[in-house]
């Protein structure tokens, strides 16, 4: 388990910043709740480790995770769009990714059976629902401490909605979960956490 | 201004027709060198003579038998054009079969002039002549296309109507070129078919033992499944083949042997550098290594300059050994240390293009240091040590500035 902490963090880029945000969380399912454009998938990159905050504090059991490789292993993340290349197949790419997290021996078949993917499958020729499904996939290689969902829900279909839903509630019991989602959430949650941008 | 739907058609197998250039660059490179040595031996006119009174079946033979080899070559180089996922655009838009066959043997065009050459050289200048000519160029177009969508049997079929073509005359290449809408239309059905089909991929269960042989074999399935390599490859052989002709033929002798030397190895190390660059960088680096990949920045740089090594030391060497006499590299532990050398040059140089990303201006930098490079490696071992460190460094200290992510 690790936790993550937030305090009076801001994030965002030039001509666009978000209030300061507060979290302390190492297990359970956090709600990341926000308009469309008001900063939600660059804080959990922030928290991904891709950029640093404008102000305050991200860490992970202490470590800033821009700075820090080691605490970068604690975390993962499925990106709202697919980023794997589509040059690899389904069973490279989690491969490739257990390789990444230090975790050469992590076993992703029953996994890859449960989200229903084949395991040579080009990415090239994956659906849209298909890639976000290997990434997550990828995004649980080496059993990460802390699993953030960027707008995951909104590729699935129902039924790999109410697959994900179960997981998320079966993860939470050893690891941190959060969850962007624009909506009604389809998913229970212990905590959430509103992003809304700076008023100038 | 709002293009119309024919208009943007045309704009793309424009696009296309520019594409084709660079990709047959191999083949007519190949072609200049086996050219050049003919035309020491040969003399063209009185070849075309003796070429216009042999007996026709003979020289109908040779003739299918030379277009179907430059055919071959070509088709390797343009195949490339058609692995883009561009083209799924193409078949959404209501372009007929035989516009869609014209525009691809348009696109095969920029390797017809030696079929041309050839054709000056068997016929005579007549009507006929000139009527045989143009079926054989456009059944030659359409071989290219056929064998690049690899239809070897329509491509059977395309070298025996060459065949047919040199054969049956006048009546013979007035038939096939009226038959040349339909066999267009057939060609543009075939190639839709086969853009349309989804071809399957080797499979590869490596499992990586950890973070940096797992960046490095991403990268080099990627450099593999590129396809950037085959032709890499080639003009790597084909550049130690010019220098081994140059070093046999005496050109890399005197005083001046050694410059000579370096600055055609730094040539023909350029394909290598070329073939890297493609595979490596033409994803941002922030899309090559996320930054929220739990990799350090040494892990990176070890990643870089892994793949480097692999891709580039079986080719440094083999110019090397070519060169060797004339760098003044003597011995195996010399012949090593300059190669892993001029590929650590590589390797930074790799990286400095990271660093400059998008607006990569390493060229004539790279091409410098290559050069001093070569010259340093001239001297000893120990001196392409100290410089293959110096590199390293160098690496370290740039891969600090990227910024990924």
């Amino acid at each position: 388990m690790a936790e993550l902490l937030l305090e009076q963090a801001v994030v965002g880029y030039p001509g666009f910043r978000t209030r300061p945000l507060d979290l302390r969380a190492g297990r359970g399912v956090v709600l990341l709740a926000g308009e469309n454009g008001s900063g939600k998938t660059t804080l959990l990159r922030c928290c991904a480790g891709e950029a640093p905050p404008l102000a305050g504090r991200i860490e992970i059991d202490g470590l800033n995770p821009h700075r820090s490789h080691l605490a970068r292993r604690h975390v993962a993340l499925v990106p709202s769009s697919p980023e794997l290349p589509d040059a690899l197949t389904v069973g490279e790419s989690w491969r490739i990714a257990a390789g990444l997290r230090g975790a050469p021996g992590w076993d992703g078949q029953s996994m890859l059976e449960a989200l229903g993917l084949p395991e040579t499958l080009p990415l090239a020729h994956a659906s849209a629902g298909q890639k976000i499904r290997c990434e997550l996939l990828c995004a649980l290689a080496g059993d990460p401490a802390i699993l953030l969902l960027d707008e995951t829900f909104a590729h699935l279909d129902r039924e790999a909605q109410e697959l994900l839903a179960v997981w998320i509630r079966q993860w939470a019991d050893e690891r941190l979960v959060i969850v962007s989602h624009h909506g009604e959430p389809p998913f229970d949650y212990q905590d959430m956490v509103t992003i809304s941008p700076e008023v100038p | 201004m709002i293009l119309s739907h024919s208009g943007l058609v045309s704009a793309y197998f424009r696009c296309m027709l520019r594409r084709s250039l660079p990709l047959l660059l191999f083949a007519y490179l190949g072609l200049l060198i086996i050219l050049s040595q003919l035309d020491a031996v040969t003399d063209w006119g009185l070849l075309r003579q003796r070429l216009l009174t042999e007996s026709t079946p003979l020289v109908g033979l040779l003739s299918t038998v030379l277009i179907a080899l430059w055919a071959l070559a070509c088709s390797a180089g343009l195949r490339r054009i058609w692995q883009s996922r561009e083209h799924r655009w193409l078949l959404r838009q209501p372009v007929s079969a035989m516009e869609f066959g014209t525009a691809w043997m348009i696109v095969a065009t920029p390797a017809l002039p030696p079929v041309l050459g050839w054709i000056w050289l068997t016929t005579p200048g007549s009507a006929g002549g000139a009527t045989h000519g143009l079926a054989v160029l456009a059944l030659s177009a359409g071989l290219m296309v056929v064998l690049a969508l690899r239809q070897w049997l329509l491509g059977l079929a395309a070298l025996a109507l060459i065949f047919l073509a040199d054969q049956a005359g006048l009546p013979g290449s007035l038939a096939l070129l009226a038959a040349l809408p339909w066999l267009l239309g057939g060609l543009g059905q075939r190639a839709r078919t086969t853009l349309s089909s989804r071809q399957a991929r080797f499979g590869f269960r490596l499992t990586p033992r950890g973070p940096i042989s797992a960046a490095m074999l991403r990268d080099l399935l990627l450099a593999v499944r590129a396809r950037a390599l085959v032709g890499t490859v080639a003009m790597t052989v084909l550049s130690a083949a010019f220098l081994w002709a140059l070093v046999n033929n005496g050109g890399l002798t005197g005083d001046s042997a050694l410059l000579a030397a370096t600055v055609l190895l730094a040539i023909s190390v350029w394909p290598a550098y070329e073939g890297l660059e493609r595979v490596q960088l033409r994803l941002s680096p922030a899309q090559r290594f996320p930054r929220h990949w739990p990799l350090s920045d040494l892990q990176r740089q070890a990643a870089v300059l892994g793949t480097a090594l692999c891709l580039t030391i079986p080719g440094l060497l083999l110019l090397l050994m070519v060169s060797a006499g004339a760098l003044g590299v003597t011995g195996s532990l010399h012949l090593l240390a300059a190669t892993v050398c001029l590929a650590c040059c590589i390797g930074l140089f790799l990286l400095l293009r990271e660093l400059w990303y998008p607006n990569s201006s390493a060229v004539g930098v790279f091409l410098l240091t290559l050069i001093t490079t070569t010259i340093v490696i001239a001297l000893n071992p120990w001196s392409a040590l100290a410089a293959t460190l110096l590199f390293l460094g160098a690496g370290r200290v740039t891969m600090k500035q990227v910024t990924y992510g």
